[in-house]
């Protein structure tokens, strides 16, 4: 469903992906670990089409994101770090308009609040503002948007910042749901906890290369925890 | 989708204060400009009007009078030739009281007044003396020549693009500062649909209050329309046209990724080298290439030939009618005080002739320089355009002012005989002395004047726009 193939892309020099060799298939949770600056918001941008490329492709159900920059985004959904809404506007405005433009202008209200509801935010809320929305708020309408998209594909970086840790907890069994679904998701993540719990398979990345791949099956959280730091010191040198 | 995005952006626009202020704002300008130029016009109409219904009556007045004047002759026998001062006197008739001209103003006159300064719309015509010796006496305050009247032509050259950088200096700068860009684009929709849906709600804001406004300042100030509606419609577009540079100026300056506070900064450059710095500079330079002799100067000029050529009148006449033999008096004490005018005028006209033709040269230079420099500005180009189409700007004067001077000759072939006949004016005569009747530019006239500017205008917004569109394609959305 996601695939970077030989994905490359430096900023002045300094290479921010490099050389990039990724494949998830639908159903699979990929959580991208690594420090910042390691390049996962980048891959992001380069799924996103928000950013070129130097080499390398990285394509959307087959699509080169390139090539293709509005039909590959009918198949993702994006979940940012920080959401950013319209804040006139009400967190049911934000939710209506941008699944609007998604190609889903046929929910009703009730569909809306449903979706709203789906990701965890109070029922008062919903025709409040978005300027008087919390972090975490917000994160949960920016949340909404991706469900209400029912994409193919979900592009996942820091969703959980700002969430509650009941939150962060509904936002995981969200996650699972989908995955049942048949929906990729590439999620970036400082959360080692909750990449293992959530995730089908983890990568760690480092200077823009993916220097570990393993799945989570057998993998329990202070295996993870000590071979992430081992990367980081530079005491495994990838083949 | 585009229209989505329309609906969404004008949603936005509502919810914003400032779109409160800009369009508050403007609706009090263009209401002011509209009640101003009314009061201007009227004033500047009023004056022309007195002045066309005082010689009217003077007329009708002088006409009664030779009329009795002739009934008591014809009781006491005696020939109606002979005339003394007074309204059987040709010299009277055909100097003193003149013939006034003046130009109607158009239905639109109220929306660029500020001209009309320049341009004295009201003379005297009389048989003895060219009509640039009557206009020496034309001021105006100089402040007012400076920045123009505050009128509708004022707020549109001036504010209005204000007005419309106020709502576009942050186009897509402000979505990318806040993050909601990010959001948006991760939608299937390209940034330019994006864009044209914000340059369209904010022009069918702007533009369409602009347009709206003009209708309302046109109805409201009881302008007529009859006459006015081609005129009126050319208004509007040139309206809608110059709008259209300024959004397509700001979308080009957007489409480089600065933030919103640079875009601000280089638009209001843009505005100030457009709309202050250009024109005067390009004004100065005129002035400095093609320096004009001043009015004083030439008022001067006059005066002392006048007094020269008063000292000389009866040599003048003498030799006058040498030139002349065909009109020469058979002694020299017929030689009366109209025909004394009459050569004392033609030799001043004659002696200052030459300056007249320097003035109006180098005054036709600078105008040239300053049309085809003018280019270099779409507001100074605008102006113009407005002043046209309301029928305020310089061609239409100079039709004016060659009717005026085919009119002089007219009245001057038609009384100066008279004068060197030494006949009366018979109030019979009152009835077939020649009228001044203004032909009005033919919609055609105006039409012809406008297309190149128009077509430039739009040339530019053409390539303005586009361009800001084509470096949209590398619009970095991320840093």
């Amino acid at each position: 469903m996601l695939e970077a193939i030989q994905l490359t892309k430096t900023y002045d020099g300094i290479s921010a992906v490099d050389h990039l060799n990724l494949k998830i298939e639908p159903g699979e949770i990929f959580c991208l670990l690594g420090p910042n600056g390691a390049g996962k918001t980048t891959t992001i941008n380069l799924f996103l089409g928000f950013t070129e490329p130097d080499s390398g492709t990285a394509t959307v159900n087959g699509l080169d994101v390139h090539q293709h920059p509005l039909e590959t985004k009918k198949h993702l959904a994006y979940i940012p770090e920080q959401v950013m809404l319209y804040k006139s506007l009400t967190g049911l405005e934000n939710l209506e308009y941008l699944t609007a433009l998604a190609g889903h202008d046929h929910y009703s209200l009730m569909d809306l609040m449903g979706f709203l509801a789906q990701a965890d935010l109070p029922k008062e809320a919903a025709s409040r503002p978005v300027s008087t929305y919390s972090k975490g708020m917000r994160q949960k309408v920016g949340i909404a948007i991706a469900l209400a998209k029912q994409a193919h594909a979900l592009l996942l970086d820091e969703p959980t910042s700002g969430l509650d840790p009941s939150a962060s907890f509904e936002f995981s069994q969200l996650l699972r749901g989908l995955s049942e679904q048949g929906v990729a998701v590439l999620m970036a993540t400082h959360d080692l906890f909750r990449a293992i719990d959530v995730g089908t398979r983890v990568g760690i990345m480092r200077h823009g290369k993916l220097v570990d791949m393993l799945t989570t099956d057998e993998l329990k959280h202070p295996d993870l925890e000590r071979l992430y730091l081992k990367h980081m010191r530079g005491e495994i040198v990838p083949t | 989708m585009l229209g989505k995005i329309f609906t969404h952006e004008n949603r936005l626009l509502q919810r914003d204060q400032t779109t409160w202020i800009v369009v508050t704002l403007f609706v009090a300008l263009m209401m002011y400009a509209a009640v101003n130029g009314r009061q201007e016009q009227e004033q500047r109409q009023g004056v022309a009007a007195e002045t066309i219904t005082a010689y009217q009556t003077r007329v009708v007045e002088a006409r009664h009078e030779a009329e009795a004047l002739e009934a008591t002759m014809r009781d006491e026998r005696r020939s109606l030739d002979t005339y003394d001062w007074g309204s059987r006197h040709p010299y009277n008739v055909g100097s003193s009281m003149g013939h006034p001209v003046a130009l109607p103003p158009t239905p639109l006159a109220l929306f660029a007044v500020g001209q009309s300064d320049l341009y004295p719309t009201a003379y005297k015509v009389s048989a003895a003396s060219s009509v640039a010796l009557g206009q020496t006496d034309q001021l105006e305050n100089p402040f007012k020549l400076l920045v123009g009247h505050f009128d509708l032509a004022f707020v549109i050259l001036f504010l209005y693009p204000l007005l419309i950088l106020a709502l576009t200096f942050a186009l897509t700068a402000a979505e990318k500062e806040t993050g909601t860009l990010r959001l948006l684009l991760a939608q299937p929709v390209g940034l330019s649909t994006l864009v044209w849906a914000k340059v369209l709600s904010r022009s069918a804001l702007i533009v369409g209050a602009a347009l709206v406004l003009t209708v309302l300042a046109f109805v409201m100030t009881g302008a007529a329309f009859e006459g006015g509606w081609g005129r009126f419609g050319l208004w509007l577009v040139i309206t809608s046209l110059y709008g259209a540079f300024w959004f397509g100026l700001a979308l080009l300056v957007n489409a480089f990724g600065r933030s919103a506070a640079t875009n601000a900064i280089i638009l209001a450059v843009c505005w100030l080298a457009f709309v202050v710095i250009l024109p005067s500079l390009i004004n100065v330079v005129a002035s400095t290439l093609y320096p004009v002799p001043s009015r004083m100067a030439f008022i001067t000029a006059m005066r002392e030939e006048t007094t020269v050529a008063e000292q000389q009148s009866s040599e003048s006449l003498a030799k006058f009618f040498q030139d002349h033999p065909e009109i020469a008096p058979l002694s020299d004490d017929e030689a009366n005080f109209a025909m004394l005018r009459v050569v004392r005028d033609e030799r001043i006209a004659e002696q200052l002739a030459p300056v007249m033709v320097r003035f109006v040269r180098q005054q036709e230079r600078q105008q040239r320089f300053v049309r085809a420099l003018g280019y270099l500005s779409p507001t100074l180009v605008t102006h113009r355009m407005l002043l046209d189409a309301a029928g305020t700007g310089p061609a239409r004067h100079t039709a004016f002012l060659d009717q005026v001077d085919a009119f002089q000759a007219t009245w001057q072939e038609h009384f100066v005989p008279k004068y060197f006949a030494n006949v009366a004016f018979r109030s019979a005569d009152y009835d077939i002395m020649p009228r001044f009747e203004y032909c009005e530019e033919t919609p055609a006239e105006v039409l012809d004047r406008l297309v190149f500017p128009v077509l430039f205008l739009m040339l530019a917004t053409a390539l303005v726009g586009g361009y800001g569109l084509r470096q949209y394609r590398q619009y970095p959305v991320v840093e």
